[in-house]
């Protein structure tokens, strides 16, 4: 029964206009996805005006298929420019720029455009193996156990640290701290607001880590001169064939950070931007060399981009079997499901069970489009890094500006890329590890609310629950295995 | 450099610090958490700082020219947005960047300011149909002109 309800999703896509609406879904998503600043919620809310009056097969792979290959297209220039597409691709850039400035771009992308590509079917096979139990599995989490797993999240901060732990652990704590910038969800307290209307719903995330990273590595470019790439021109095509390569061979790798991905990514609110650190945490937690990490380990960028892509998956979940959205990317979607006559919930896994297998469909066979298609170009893209940066900073500025200026359309929007801009610049000189701090900002107030819901609902001894329990464990022996691999391999800052 | 390296050190002990003396009005229970990371971050900072002042070395003044003109350039941009909107400041500030900066001659200069403008009025405008700021000075004139 089930494989036949498969089966019919599948050949309900196959339709040459559902098709067709599928690839200029992919297009824009790729697009949108590689200029920095826009992101999933502005595709969707930009698309959704044209779902009108289509029927919900067209409307959801035309929808879906854009957003499920944004971070493909941020995934390029993350590697290229160290300014992340979205901010899922965050993680990319640790590795992935260290690569394009080894001359290694192109070897780059195409580990990251396989990874993604692969990543996003898997993610997509394991949301139609979950959708006979998706109802047990959401029942089994509950605030305690989202906030062990930021909690896991957060001392993965300490494997990101390298060789100077208390300059990382400033570094997360500092990230932790502006993440409560803003009105306290709880008390509705105005906290750190520094007075200013622009910080009261807290920094927006984007100007942030364009600043960071993209503003601090062009500050840094404009006094060393020269081009991205520190080396000579290379032979950008074989570099691609020979990062495709290097992500099949990393395949045990892109399998376990899929899983890691669909499992963050089903969990509603605790932030699908986290599955790209989490997946990374894990990649230099389980490396062989982990102090390679951050210098263009191709590990990193694999293990990354495959979560990106993995977690649409999971974040379907709980939006199609609770009407929960798992992301919120997935709450837009809702609204498109009702404006396409659907409505999430149980039902639709009794009454329209080939719909959702149709969305699983769409979004295997839009991660393949969508690599397809910057793989083509991925080898002129990678000659980018070669170009003189008196030429390349005034573009790279220019749209990373305007993205900023896309968070909130104010003025605040250039002065915190700004601002964040020499922090990063500072911080990457002196050697303290940035990474931290952003994992830190994003995961600070999921953890500060499921910690407050936890402790009304169950209690002080909340983390006694069984699966809380076993994430706690878990969490004091990966804290254990990042002391003992930090004291043996003594490696430099990651950044 | 170990003076900006004290400077940084510093800094960071004023941002913790600052975070920790700005929770005293808050209810407790807005308090708690943010006071649970600011105090060990504030000591850690603090021996970061002590660890800091102790290394020896003198700045490098030119270096720091050299980030200076830089960042002055990131903040000229600012600025002029601020100010003119992107609208008149893309191409000024393009054309002064690749000439004055970079030091590249007119051809690439207005080729690579045409290609740049077209890709962000297409994009921006056209497709994406994203407002961008128009300008203190034109926000000013509208207002004042009733428009």
């Amino acid at each position: 029964m089930i494989f036949e309800e498969a089966w019919a999703g599948f050949t309900a896509i196959l339709v040459p206009t559902r098709l067709g609406f599928m690839l200029l879904g992919v297009v824009i998503g790729n697009v949108v996805g590689f200029i920095p600043g826009l992101g999933g919620l502005f595709l969707l809310a930009m698309l959704i005006p044209f779902v009108f009056g289509l029927d919900p097969f067209s409307g959801l792979t035309f929808l879906l298929g854009a957003h499920a290959v944004l971070t493909t297209g941020g995934s390029v220039s993350s590697i290229l420019f160290n300014t992340p597409g979205t901010p899922g691709n965050t993680p990319t850039l640790l590795d992935g720029f260290p690569l394009t400035q080894q001359g290694k771009a192109g070897k780059a992308l195409g580990a990251a455009l396989t990874a993604s590509c692969t990543g996003g079917i898997i993610g997509a096979f394991l949301l139609m193996l979950a959708i006979p139990i998706m109802r047990k599995l959401a029942m089994a989490f509950s605030p305690p156990e989202y906030f062990m797993l930021t909690v896991m999240g957060i001392v993965f901060i300490g494997g990101l640290s390298g060789s100077n732990p208390i300059r990382g652990l400033m570094s997360g704590l500092l990230g932790l701290l502006l993440s409560f910038v803003g009105r306290d969800p709880i008390t509705g307290s105005d906290r750190f607001d520094l007075g200013l209307l622009y910080l009261v719903d807290g920094l927006p995330t984007v100007p942030v880590v364009v600043g960071l990273f993209a503003i601090s590595e062009l500050i840094s470019l404009g006094i060393r001169g020269g081009t991205l790439s520190k080396v000579t021109r290379v032979d950008a095509k074989r570099d691609v064939w020979e990062g495709i390569v290097d992500s099949f061979r990393h395949w045990w790798l892109i399998v376990r950070c899929s899983f890691i991905a669909v499992f963050i990514g089903f969990m509603p609110g605790l932030g699908a931007e986290a599955a790209g650190f989490f997946a990374y945490g894990h990649a230099q937690q389980s490396s062989k060399n982990p102090q390679t990490f951050g210098k263009g380990n191709i590990e990193g960028v694999i293990a990354s981009e495959t979560a990106n892509n993995a977690k649409e998956g999971g974040a379907l979940i709980p939006t199609l079997g609770f009407g929960i959205p798992g992301s919120s990317g997935m709450a837009i979607l809702l609204g498109a499901f009702l404006i396409l006559g659907l409505t999430p919930g149980p039902k639709m896994l009794t009454d329209h069970v080939s719909l959702v297998f149709s969305m699983a469909w769409t979004i295997a066979l839009a991660n393949l489009l969508g690599a397809l298609i910057s793989l083509v170009f991925a080898s002129h893209l990678a000659k980018l890094s070669f170009i003189r940066s008196g030429l390349l900073i005034p573009a790279i500025l220019t749209f990373a500006a305007l993205g900023s200026y896309n968070a909130t359309k104010t003025i605040g929007d250039l002065i915190t890329m700004l601002f964040f801009g020499l922090i990063g610049y500072w911080m990457s000189k002196h050697k303290y590890s940035k990474a931290p701090l952003i994992l830190g900002f994003v995961l600070g107030q999921l953890a500060e609310i499921n910690l407050h819901l936890s402790r009304e609902i169950f209690g002080p001894l909340f983390f006694l629950r069984p699966y809380s329990l076993l994430l706690l464990l878990f969490t004091v022996a990966s804290l254990v295995s990042v002391i003992v691999k930090t004291r043996k391999s003594r490696s430099p800052a990651v950044f | 450099m170990p003076r900006e390296d004290i400077f940084v050190a510093a800094l960071f002990v004023i941002i913790f610090g600052y975070f920790v003396v700005a929770v005293r009005g808050y209810p407790p229970e807005a308090r708690v958490i943010p006071l649970v990371v600011a105090v060990p971050g504030l000591m850690l900072a603090l021996h970061n700082l002590y660890q800091s002042i102790n290394k020896k070395a003198e700045a490098k003044r030119a270096r720091f020219q050299l980030e200076a003109a830089m960042f002055g350039w990131i903040l000229l941009l600012v600025i002029l947005v601020w100010v003119f909107g992107f609208l008149i400041t893309l191409p000024l500030f393009l054309v002064a960047y690749l000439r004055i900066r970079s030091k590249e001659g007119w051809r690439i200069t207005i080729v690579e300011t045409g290609v740049i403008l077209l890709a962000v009025y297409f994009l921006f405008y056209r497709l994406l149909d994203i407002p961008l700021h128009n300008g203190l000075l034109i926000n000013l004139w509208e207002r004042f002109s009733g428009v």
